[in-house]
């Protein structure tokens, strides 16, 4: 069974900021049950990569916690975060952009050839 | 009962400074385990607690539970290797034993280790506050402030 755990942002993103906490929810918990937890930021949620984005972002009105201050949970637990390279493209950003808990980019082949070996399970956000 | 920065720490149980839990060994060869007071402070309101399922086979400096604040994440890693062999099953309705009664009501496992060593990394004693004073200064503990 593996214990690789992709979870892919995909229809989630800053535009419906009530919804972003629960994949890195998901994400820090997974990785506190020392599952091995990727995370991968496309679309739109690819923004969620690039430096101040995540942090101007508050999931609940008048609540300190912000985005940035999950993915930094979720980081902290162990968790990886990527960002998508045509994502790259898409918004004129290069790898200096993004946040530092971000590993780099994921190629679409490597992240669909881990899914179709069954080297990971995949939550979709 | 030794005292170190307002948080009790009972001297009849062994404790995991690194990851803040307690360790009583009961007699049969099994140990219960719980998060100390220090850590229930540091968590506040627990939500949720999951432990590795009986029977498990964990390894030292690994999760054997979880528990969950709906603002963060806790992860109780292993003193030691050993297995799972019973659950708090109060836990799972009140959660909140974790907080209120720590060394108590609020044991979260017992576990059953696989080697005799595994007292190796824990501290009792006269030795606790010293080790607990120790840590601090390293501020190697993660701030759950968000």
């Amino acid at each position: 069974m593996t214990k690789r755990l992709l979870i892919l942002l995909v229809n989630t993103d800053p535009r419906n900021v009530e919804e972003l906490g629960a994949p890195f929810y998901y994400a820090a918990v997974a990785a506190a049950m020392d599952y091995e937890v990727d995370v991968l930021c496309t679309a739109t949620a690819g923004k969620l990569m690039f430096s101040g984005v995540a942090e101007k972002l508050t999931i609940k009105q008048g609540d300190p916690m912000t985005v940035y201050g999950w993915i930094k949970e979720a980081h902290g637990q162990g968790a990886r975060f990527w960002a998508c390279p045509a994502n790259l493209e898409l918004f004129d950003k290069t790898e200096a952009d993004l946040i530092p808990e971000c590993s780099g980019v994921m190629g679409a082949a490597a992240m669909i050839q881990d899914v179709m070996d069954g080297t990971c399970r995949i939550l979709t956000f | 009962m030794t005292i170190s920065e307002d948080t009790e720490f009972p001297e009849h149980l062994l404790y995991d400074i690194e990851n803040q839990i307690w360790y009583e060994p009961l007699g049969d060869g099994t140990i219960r385990a719980g998060f100390t007071s220090w850590a229930a402070k540091l968590f506040g309101e627990v939500l949720v607690f999951t432990p590795k399922r009986l029977n498990f086979d964990f390894e030292k400096e690994r999760s054997f539970a979880v528990v969950e604040g709906g603002k963060w994440v806790g992860s109780a890693r292993a003193a030691f290797d050993g297995i799972v062999v019973r659950h708090n099953e109060r836990l799972d309705r009140t959660p909140e034993l974790l907080n209120l009664d720590p060394y108590g009501e609020g044991w979260m496992l017992v576990v059953r280790p696989r080697q005799e060593d595994w007292r190796d990394k824990l501290v009792s004693g006269a030795s606790i506050r010293p080790a607990f004073d120790a840590w601090i200064e390293t501020g190697s503990y993660k701030d759950r402030s968000g």
